[in-house]
């Protein structure tokens, strides 16, 4: 990329610059080898899975995924300082810079899990793939939405957890022995993985009328957050559906506005006309 | 497959017959009545008891009825010629009739079993159910971002827990292969808990975070697509039906006739206006 440094004062000089890298990154060939490269990566770090492949090839791929990484630090980096802080306006570069970001922390001590969460690189597959990231926006957008569902299910758990504690936390400790535990059984019961067999029927035992619990927290709990889902995907798939078709919409609404007017044009030309035949005449 | 008469006037006269001939609504349901026998027949030979008294005769019947399924394809594909196999419901009879052909030996084995997808035909034969097979294919591609992202999500999913937790537990998270399997398992909710997340939090306290992220944004999204091709589905199934298109339409359609008239009595206006303008 060459720079012409204009004559002119210091700060367009700068300006153009910007200009430039943004220009730059944004260019479809870029994308793609961004794309490429972003895939490239996806393939390295399942390869460093395999202790086989990480014996003999080792090295190499360290230096590829160093390389690459490298790559993206630039491109993240250069439209850091292009667009100051406005780059932390937009989420999706928020969240490409968090992703890279994860891999330059040192993984080491209480760190040490970050090192499998650098495949959350494959991530920014989403933000570069324009139609899978109007899913992603379209799920998301439809989320604040849904706030006063989600609250109500965080009610009912928290309701259901403190109950299940009292309860049961006695005989059943491992199970529902505090809260914490109490809201993974409860998720595990709402899932319904294994309600019965595994949490239900041994509590059963011990208190009979225990089923009352169970039947009533699986009735509201699941039947609140499948409505949950369900409203989200709906209206999600509404608002991707809505931009395809109010373009349809307004070729319809555009086409009758035009006879509309076309016609009183022609009968103001009627009049006029009429009026002009009786001045003759 | 309606008999249209006119539709087959390009057609050399032999070809024509065979077409007209199959496309008969007496001959399709004599078809269908035969697939139907036909899975009466395949239902039969799974009783060893059945085919110890009947086996002969059950035998024979089925190769009768795989005969008639052979001769409409064979005809339909003479008349047809290369265009038949532009039509992907023959293509699909193509393949269930052939499967029966070819000798069940061998590694072929598998193909005995398979000779019941034969049934299937009654699918492409029953216009409702068709148009439901349709609708749900044609709903399917606009998913395929939606698929992509399930893509993406399990493959990373998959990387993060074979590298966590393939040390301890190599017979889940061995490989990733393996992890993409049990990932699957949890996705279906099947056992996540009791056989898989439990005995992992023995041992990684705070493996609960990965457990509950992956269930909530996987199953989510599955069932995003899942939904969202019945829905769009149902939306064309809808869409064909309803007169909605159809009015809008409609009211643009007398507004232009409105216009028309206007302009007609304009030109009048004008012819007789003009003369006495000279």
């Amino acid at each position: 990329m060459t720079i012409s440094l204009e004559p002119s004062s210091e700060g367009t000089v700068t300006l153009g610059l910007k200009h430039r890298i943004e220009a730059f990154w944004a260019l479809k060939s870029v994308q793609n080898v961004v794309i490429a490269l972003i895939l490239i990566n996806a393939v390295l770090l399942g390869m460093e899975t395999s202790p086989r492949i990480m014996a003999s090839w080792g090295k190499l791929i360290t230096t590829l995924d160093h390389a690459i990484l490298t790559v993206f630090v630039v491109e993240i980096a250069s439209l850091l300082f292009a667009r100051g802080w406005r780059f932390f306006k937009d989420p999706w570069s928020v969240f490409d810079f968090v992703v890279v970001g994860i891999a330059l922390i040192p993984a080491s001590g209480p760190f040490a899990v970050l090192r499998s969460l650098r495949v959350l690189r494959v991530l920014r597959l989403i933000s570069k793939i324009p139609s899978i990231r109007k899913v992603v926006g379209a799920l998301l957008g439809a989320l604040p939405g849904m706030a006063s569902v989600f609250a109500l299910v965080m009610i009912l758990f928290y309701v259901n957890a403190v109950i299940a504690t009292k309860l049961f936390g006695q005989d059943f400790p491992e199970l529902f022995g505090n809260l914490g535990m109490s809201f993974f059984t409860l998720f595990q019961v709402m899932t319904l993985e294994a309600w019965a067999g595994g949490v239900a029927r041994p509590i059963m035992e011990v208190y009979p009328y225990a089923w009352i619990f169970f039947i009533l927290f699986i009735l509201t709990a699941t039947f609140t957050v499948l409505n949950l889902f369900v409203a989200v995907i709906v209206n999600s798939l509404n608002a991707i559906h809505g931009q395809e078709e109010s373009s349809k919409g307004n070729d319809m609404q555009t086409m009758r506005n035009e006879l509309e007017l076309m016609r009183r044009e022609v009968s103001e030309l009627r009049k006029h006309l009429l009026e002009n035949r009786n001045d003759h005449v | 497959m309606t008999a249209d008469a006119t539709s087959y006037d390009h057609l050399p006269p032999w070809k024509a017959a065979l077409e007209r001939f199959w496309g008969q609504k007496t001959v399709q349901n004599f078809v269908i009545a035969l697939i139907l026998i036909n899975a009466a027949i395949l239902g039969m030979e799974t009783s060893p008891s059945i085919m110890a008294a009947w086996g002969n005769t059950l035998h024979a019947l089925d190769q009768a009825i795989l005969a008639v399924f052979v001769a409409e394809i064979g005809c339909l594909l003479a008349a047809r010629g290369w265009r038949f196999f532009k039509d992907p419901w023959c293509v699909f009879d193509f393949i269930v009739v052939g499967i029966a052909l070819v000798p069940a030996s061998g590694p072929f084995a598998v193909l005995r079993s398979l000779r019941v997808l034969r049934v299937l035909r009654l699918v492409n034969k029953i216009p409702s159910i068709r148009r439901v097979v349709g609708a749900l294919l044609g709903a399917i591609p606009g998913m395929a971002s939606v698929f992509g992202l399930v893509m993406i999500l399990f493959y990373v999913f998959a990387v993060i827990s074979t590298k966590l937790f393939s040390q301890s537990f190599p017979d889940l998270f061995g490989d990733l292969g393996l992890s993409l399997f049990t990932l699957f398992q949890i996705m279906t909710l099947e056992g996540w808990s009791g056989d898989i997340a439990r005995p992992i939090m023995a041992v990684y306290p705070y493996s609960w975070i990965f457990f509950f992220i992956f269930i909530l944004t996987a199953t989510f999204t599955v069932l995003n697509l899942f939904i969202a091709v019945i829905v769009n589905s149902l939306n064309t199934i809808h869409e064909e039906e309803s007169a909605d298109l159809g009015n809008d339409m409609e009211t643009v359609r007398k507004e232009l006739a409105a216009v028309h008239e206007e302009v007609t009595a304009l030109r009048k206006l004008l012819e007789s206006n003009t003369p006495p303008l000279r």
